[in-house]
């Protein structure tokens, strides 16, 4: 018997054909559109308000640059299917802020002993290893033999409580 | 356009949800802090060589009761595997063996142990109550528990209430294909237990599991990398790695035919990362969320992205670009006949977010097992995908009692495309109890337990065959069998014409007595003479009728009519004055008499005891060895027999047809007289007769192997028997009919493939031959010994493969000739 998947048929990607009357062509796909139109109105505002506005040098940092990089950031990711750039970016942001928390007693720990080490989230540790040739570095982290093992048994620790000597007195005792 | 911008950048408020905070775990029930989810088993539903149209009709009956029973519900599917151990079977071995034959019980366990089978469960959770909103229950159901003093669990009435929930949609699915049964707390504790790869378990208190019981159970060490998870054990080492895909893509159109998606977990395998030489089996499990759409859902959402569509159809026909795009016509003409469908009613629409979840106890096999499962699928058209920064809320959301939170690794499918997964099917056959003889080799391993001396108790007819092609097992099986049920306390007569169940190492009386269970042999030595005599194995009523038909065989042609009167006088002088009853006494006394022909008579049977064959009849009992009705193995092994052929006339037989005849008549007729034996009725009997062909080729013998087969449920005797000849079999309608469990091992004819095809209830046709032909031939084309398919008492049918417990039972069964054996010859 014959099954049939509508999930390509239902997630196809609308494009804006024509703009306060000024025909698109062949159409800019509307979440390019709409997101990175938003994110380069921002990136232009701040420059603006904090340089001024832009010269014939600067245009490329205003403008060009920015632009290419929104471009770049919604088009298909090969390494993901159904997903864009950004969201890949955005997933890679989110797992170094807050995604690598570990699940411990039955919720999400924020504790910083529980959490892997800030420049192994941020993938500081992977390409130090990666620029001292021990083996390649990518997306996936596989060359765990470098990396470090936060929880082993018998680590030595230090009491940092100090000793209090209660007297009798205290105790309560005659 | 929020939620397609979202989508756009991957992220959902399901994403940062917060964790299951467990209150209670029942029979058949989890409860968390915001939802109830009632939990249900789902068996395997053997389906392994039924036709495209069983599984066709399997699949419409699953869509039929998945549309009446969850429609609208929220569910999640679980794949999960165990290791299956030998407790499952030496729990109930005591049952089935003696206490002296504990030894072959223990043989079989610690083989079990060495097999070390995966086993696959089947969980199917239902979200039955929303506990989180609307905020006036959550907050009714907050402040109930800090009244109550108890926020580790739920108010009684309402575990009561949520249980009278899950047991009325369980009825709906127990009467169903799924066969679904509520999971036991047991069940559902290990489910939660093993995520966090801790050997904790949780004794249920009254039939629950809650407050620090459920905290513990619960509790563990999961720390997120990229790419992968790291479990950590309470001594702070690394115990598993893991790594959670999702399935991205299917093919437009699946085929269930080619094999269910979820059905092919059991089918991946890797090469052994220490020696490539070998491969190991891939064990991925699934978590599936998924919701069958209600059909004003399914429109709404249908006609929402057709209209998408035409818009931008028409919009693009206004400007330059004129077209919008194939990808968007498609979309446009598919959702139009899709929505038409749907409205029609044709169409159930299912969406679901599939999540595989490998783990491994090293980086590197985890890598290669990764590879592996994304290698396997991309064969089938589908694409997996290892999530990469999303591996805890990937594993977060394959929890009970949790939710969907990679939100656009969505799929629609139609409802036979994601039925077409076949989840509740697979590979088992065999019974509930008696000795485990085997597993199955099929998409699911499962232990096979066949347990023939228990059909007669149950009312069920009594026969069992076991086909196939010479040295491909047969005759072993027929051994092990007989072992099973002579440990079990049976009567196991074996009736041996061939004469090959005795070899340099034993063989099965020998193989009988290393595991304690009891057994003797009967051959052609001089000590087993007068053992197949019936004046003397009889009860006296039967003697002289039995006895004279017996010896009437071995007269010769000229002095027939003269020795029936002779022989019957004689027989009767003995019974009617008490004297001993033995043929041998009646050649002495006939000898003796004064009529000469008498004496003629007497001196022809005399003549008779220096031939090994009819010595068994008319030789003198040395009283070493007799036919026992005792429990236990008594093997008769008669090699020289040469029975006539059932299409030679009378007149034309042999004097060693007729000798044959008479030894398998007095055999026959003693296993006739035993099993019909009133007094031994409670004692469980199994006939086993190797070589059946030779019985069927002559018509008294075939008479006997009918007779005991239709009277075997009335006298407790299930009767056993091997064949290289089916059509042999098949002939017998007496035979055919109380068939309740066939064995077939390879064929090599169309005609023999297709007797056995019927026999084992399958339409012939080109798949069943191959099928039979192939079952005992090895993928690198060698004999695989023991391999066969097996029919049970349910007409389910699939390849098991049956084994010999270990190397010293293997080598006393063997019916392979030594190699120094063949040599000499």
């Amino acid at each position: 018997m014959l099954g049939r998947t509508m999930t390509r048929a239902l997630e196809f990607e609308t494009r804006q054909f024509n703009f306060m009357d000024v025909d698109l062509g062949e159409g800019i796909p509307r979440t390019m559109m709409i997101m990175g139109g938003g994110l380069l109105a921002i990136w232009i505002t701040v420059l603006w308000a904090l340089f001024g506005p832009p010269t014939q040098v600067t245009l490329l940092v205003y403008f060009t640059i920015p632009s290419v990089i929104v471009f770049y950031a919604f088009q298909e990711d090969p390494a993901r299917p159904r997903r864009k750039r950004i969201a890949g970016w955005v997933h890679r942001v989110r797992y170094a802020l807050r995604g690598h928390r570990p699940f411990v007693s039955r919720t999400l720990s924020k504790h910083r002993d529980d959490i892997l080490p800030m420049s192994y989230r941020f993938g500081i540790t992977q390409a130090v290893a990666a620029l001292r040739g021990r083996g390649e570095v990518g997306v996936w982290d596989t060359s765990s033999q470098d990396a470090p093992h936060p929880y082993t048994a018998c680590t030595p620790f230090r009491v940092r409580m100090k000793a209090r000597i209660i007297s009798s007195k205290e105790k309560g005792h005659a | 356009m929020l939620k397609t911008l979202t989508k756009t950048l991957g992220v959902s408020k399901a994403l940062n949800a917060a964790t299951p905070a467990y209150k209670i775990i029942a029979d058949g029930l989890i409860v968390s802090q915001d939802r109830a989810q009632a939990w249900y088993e789902i068996p395997i539903s053997s389906t392994q060589l039924a036709a495209d149209e069983e599984i066709d009709d399997q699949l419409l009956r699953a869509i039929a009761t998945a549309r009446l029973a969850l429609a609208d519900y929220d569910c999640q599917l679980r794949v999960l595997w165990s290791l299956t151990d030998s407790d499952e079977y030496t729990d109930t071995a005591e049952q089935c063996t003696q206490a002296s034959a504990r030894a072959w019980a223990e043989a079989r366990g610690q083989a079990i142990e060495e097999w070390a089978l995966p086993k696959r469960h089947v969980l199917l959770g239902v979200d039955i109550e929303n506990r989180a909103t609307p905020l006036v229950v959550r907050s009714i159901n907050s402040a109930t528990s800090w009244v109550g003093g108890d926020t580790g669990s739920i108010p009684a009435a309402e575990r009561e209430y949520l249980m009278r929930k899950a047991a009325a949609l369980g009825s709906r699915l127990k009467n169903s294909v799924f066969n679904a049964t509520p999971a036991s707390v047991e069940t559902l504790a290990w489910m939660i237990g093993r995520e966090m790869h801790r050997s904790i378990r949780a004794t249920p208190k009254a039939g629950t599991i809650t407050g620090a019981a459920l905290a513990m159970l619960a509790s563990g060490r999961a720390v997120p990398w990229r790419d992968h998870i790291r479990f950590y054990a309470e001594t702070g080492n690394e115990v598993a790695y893991a790594a959670v895909m999702a399935i991205t893509d299917f093919p437009e159109e699946i085929d269930s035919n080619d094999g269910g998606w979820l059905l092919a977990l059991s089918n991946i395998a890797r090469p052994d990362l220490s020696d490539e030489a070998y491969s190991v089996t891939v064990l991925p499990e699934a978590s599936i969320r998924f919701r069958i759409n209600s059909r004003p859902s399914a429109i709404s959402a249908i006609d929402k992205a057709r209209k998408s569509a035409k818009e931008q159809r028409q919009e693009a026909s206004r400007g330059h670009a004129e077209e919008a795009g194939q990808d968007i016509e498609l979309s446009e003409a598919e959702l139009t006949a899709l929505l038409a469908e749907i409205k029609r009613g044709n169409a159930d629409l299912v969406t679901s977010y599939p999540l595989l979840v490998l783990t491994e106890e090293s980086m590197s096999e985890l890598d290669a097992s990764v590879d592996a499962l994304i290698g396997h699928y991309a064969g089938m058209g589908i694409t997996v995908e290892r999530l990469a920064d999303q591996q805890m809320e990937a594993w977060l959301s394959t929890l009970p009692c949790d939710l969907a939170r990679i939100t656009d690794y969505y799929q629609v499918q139609d409802a036979p495309a994601f039925f077409g997964s076949l989840f509740w099917t697979g590979s088992a056959v065999g019974e509930s109890d008696g000795h485990v003889i085997g597993y199955t080799t099929g998409a699911t391993k499962t232990l096979v337990r066949y347990h023939p001396t228990e059909h007669p108790l149950k009312g069920d007819s009594a026969t069992s065959v076991v086909l196939g092609r010479s040295g491909r097992g047969k005759t072993t099986a027929l051994q092990l069998f007989a072992l099973d049920a002579a440990a079990e306390g049976a009567w196991v007569p074996v009736v041996d014409y061939k004469g090959d169940l005795n070899n340099a190492h034993g063989g099965l009386v020998s193989a009988a007595h290393s595991v304690g269970i009891s057994a003797s042999r009967v051959d052609l030595g001089d000590a087993y003479a007068g053992t197949c005599d019936l004046f003397a194995l009889m009860d006296t009523e039967d003697a002289i009728i039995h006895a004279h038909s017996q010896l009437m065989l071995l007269i010769s042609e000229q002095r027939r009519k003269a020795a029936h009167p002779i022989l019957m006088d004689a027989l009767t002088r003995r019974v009617r004055n008490g004297q001993a009853r033995s043929t041998a006494a009646i050649i002495n006394d006939l000898q003796h008499h004064e009529d000469a022909e008498a004496r003629a008579v007497g001196d022809e049977l005399a003549a008779f005891a220096h031939d090994s064959l009819a010595r068994l009849i008319v030789g003198q009992a040395t009283g070493e060895a007799t036919l026992e009705n005792t429990r236990g193995i008594s093997l008769i092994q008669v090699p020289k027999m040469d029975l006539p052929d059932a299409q030679v006339p009378y007149d034309q037989w042999t004097l060693t047809n007729r000798v044959s005849l008479a030894v398998a008549r007095g055999i026959l007729a003693w296993i006739t007289t035993t099993a019909r034996n009133s007094a031994l009725r409670h004692m469980r009997k199994l006939v086993v007769v190797p070589e059946a062909h030779l019985f069927t080729a002559n018509g008294e013998s075939a008479n006997f192997l009918v007779r005991i087969s239709r009277m075997g449920r009335a006298y407790n005797v299930h009767l056993l028997l091997d064949t290289q000849d089916p059509a042999s079999v098949a002939k017998y309608e007496g035979i055919t009919e109380q068939i309740t469990t066939l064995f077939a091992f390879s064929l090599n004819t169309p005609e023999q493939q297709d007797a056995t095809a019927q026999l084992l209830g399958l339409t012939p046709s080109a798949y069943t031959r191959d099928a039979i032909r192939n079952v005992s031939v090895a993928p690198d084309g060698s004999v695989w010994h023991g391999h066969c398919l097996m029919r049970d008492a349910q007409g389910r049918v699939a390849t098991i493969q049956i084994a010999i417990p270990n190397t010293s039972i293997a080598q006393a069964l063997s019916t392979t000739p030594d190699r120094a054996t063949r040599e000499d010859k």
